[in-house]
């Protein structure tokens, strides 16, 4: 019996990885082997070898044509000031709602956390970002993220925050500690699994996010590498360049593709853990 | 109702701590909304300096024209198979890979995978397997030995069925995981003690593992529905709402009435989305948390 029960196992994964053949890894080699092909060849779509390399050619015209490097700084420097802010600003927030009793603001945390489920306005916020005259700007883009995606980061955190015991808290402010050390000295370190989970959905979307950059940036800092991307496909010809085309996606999907190779055992543990909590 | 000042005072919880957050998210999320169902009732244009109330001729032009209740058709069946196929094919893919072994890890990772691409790349790569002499085609081509060039993405009726599946092969890894999460929370003792019962796999995984899931359920069924019903990057990058305009999701027929320079239109149009996500998304909220404890 069981061996029997080891053969359905064994059987179940055989299906999985075909499948996961076919749909992941197949439409994959598709886009990279694609990408070194010449021209004529790319058109016809297919999955065998190039018959000859195009690789630099190739990858160096969407490099300038698409200026990537601007495309990829600016996309990293979106990045990389957005999630810190909604992080510290979040969690802060979030220990003070996870520690409140109050009714109210019991009631100013769940208008905040509605705003997971509630998009945005697009065209008003556009307007929003004019009369502040940060329109068109990283400034406006940035606060933009932070007001919109604090509540993912608030509605994850206070939970957690509500786990740890209050009593810590109250030794360290025996030990003379302020407020705001209590927070980064106490709480933050604390909270480390769960800023995972949080930093890692919040890279996810704002390195690929397509909406807002189109909507809310202007001229040069517009630049990011998937508005790069759509500039790039919208402005051919009537037939798509295949080869470039797929040139741009492997630069565009490249780096989170990296880090999760390098991170992939945090990256799935930290959502799986996020969803357990909550 | 009032802020209990000595209780935070007491527990040396400062308020100011929230101030950023709550300015935050007045003026970028909140205020856009209160703006936005002001704008609705104007004839904001590009072409026109100044802003006009003009009542409820935005709403009665809209829906003389009819698109609006085409593309808010579209959303709903876009939505809603985003939402069953998804759904329904992470769960699958979680039972499968439940344990957590050498294999179901490498499976996991590599199934993950579409969830870190951007949706606009998927929606060219998919652009490019469904094409008339695509992959797809010449693989159907092969195995019946004919010419086959199906119209994947140039269907009126078909269409959004592929930018459905587009849409959830890409989001699908993370439900997915959910789920596995899900799944290993329940206690191993109840699947023995079932397993003794004389249950069989089929019995256990509608008795005992989907009734349990209840809370990933709730999330998971939630936000793909929400986001299906906001997102618009795969069939824009796809097929561009086309053909004939039968997969032009309401935000996408934002997207272009923005371009257009029609403002105040736009705005009618993101009111009624709102609205709709509003009602949607409150009820469900209620009636899934409800069967949870039930269970």
């Amino acid at each position: 019996m069981k061996k029997d029960l080891k053969k359905n196992v064994s059987a179940r994964y055989f299906a999985v990885g075909l499948l996961a053949f076919i749909i992941i890894l197949l439409p994959f080699w598709l886009i990279l082997i694609n990408s070194f092909k010449s021209l004529r060849e790319s058109s016809i779509l297919g999955f065998n070898l190039p018959s000859k390399w195009y690789l630099i050619e190739n990858y160096s015209t969407v490099i300038k044509k698409g200026d990537f490097f601007r495309g990829f700084f600016n996309t990293l420097f979106l990045t990389i000031t957005t999630i810190p802010s909604i992080v510290i600003l979040g969690s802060l927030a979030s220990w003070i709602f996870a520690r409140s009793k109050s009714k109210i603001i019991s009631i100013i945390y769940y208008v905040t956390i509605s705003s997971i489920l509630i998009p945005p306005a697009v065209v008003t916020s556009v307007k929003v970002l004019k009369i502040l005259h940060i329109y068109g700007s990283y400034l406006g883009i940035i606060l933009f993220y932070i007001g919109t995606l604090l509540s993912f980061s608030i509605f994850f955190t206070t939970g957690f925050i509500k786990s740890i015991p209050k009593e810590l808290e109250e030794a360290a402010r025996i030990d003379g500690c302020t407020n705001i050390q209590v927070f980064f000295i106490i709480i933050l370190p604390l909270l480390k699994p769960i800023i995972v989970t949080v930093a890692i959905f919040l890279t996810l979307s704002i390195w690929n996010d397509f909406i807002w950059p189109f909507y809310l940036l202007k001229g040069d800092a517009s630049n990011t590498l998937v508005l790069g991307l759509y500039r790039f496909v919208s402005s051919g010809e009537r037939s798509i360049n295949w080869h470039l085309v797929f040139a741009d996606l492997i630069l565009v999907n490249a780096p989170l593709f990296i880090a999760y190779f390098f991170a992939q055992r945090m990256i799935i543990s930290g959502i799986m853990g996020g969803a357990v909590k909550q | 109702m009032f802020i209990n000042l000595s209780d935070i005072k007491k527990n040396q919880y400062k308020l100011y701590f929230l101030l950023p957050a709550i300015i935050l998210v007045s003026l970028f999320f909140i205020l856009p909304i209160i703006l936005n169902l002001f704008y609705s009732f104007t004839d904001w244009t590009t072409y026109k300096s100044g802003v006009d109330f003009i009542g409820l001729k935005n709403v009665i032009e809209l829906s003389e024209e009819g698109m609006v209740w085409k593309s808010l058709i579209i959303t709903f069946k876009y939505a809603i198979g985003v939402c069953i196929i998804m759904n329904l094919g992470a769960l699958i893919l979680a039972l499968a890979l439940e344990k957590t072994t050498k294999i179901s890890t490498l499976l996991r990772t590599t199934l993950f995978m579409p969830v870190l691409m951007s949706s606009l790349a998927s929606g060219y790569l998919f652009k490019a397997i469904f094409s008339n002499k695509g992959p797809l085609n010449n693989f159907l081509g092969f195995i019946t030995g004919g010419n086959i060039s199906f119209p994947f993405l140039g269907s009126v009726e078909w269409t959004i069925f592929f930018v459905i599946l587009v849409h959830s092969w890409k989001y699908f890894g993370v439900p997915m995981l959910i789920y596995i999460a899900g799944l290993n929370l329940i206690p191993v003792e109840l699947k023995e003690a079932a397993k003794v019962e004389g249950a069989n796999p089929l019995q256990i995984i509608t008795k005992i593992k989907i009734p349990l899931l209840g809370p990933a359920f709730t999330f998971s069924i939630i936000t793909s529905l929400i986001g299906a019903m906001w997102s618009f990057e795969i069939p824009l990058s796809m097929v561009r709402g086309g053909p004939a305009r039968t997969t032009e999701v309401l935000n996408m027929y934002i997207f272009n009435l923005f371009g257009s320079g029609r403002w105040g239109y736009a705005t009618s149009v993101s009111l009624l989305l709102f609205l709709i996500i509003c009602a949607i998304a409150f009820p469900l909220i209620i009636v899934l948390k409800k069967r949870e404890v039930e269970l």
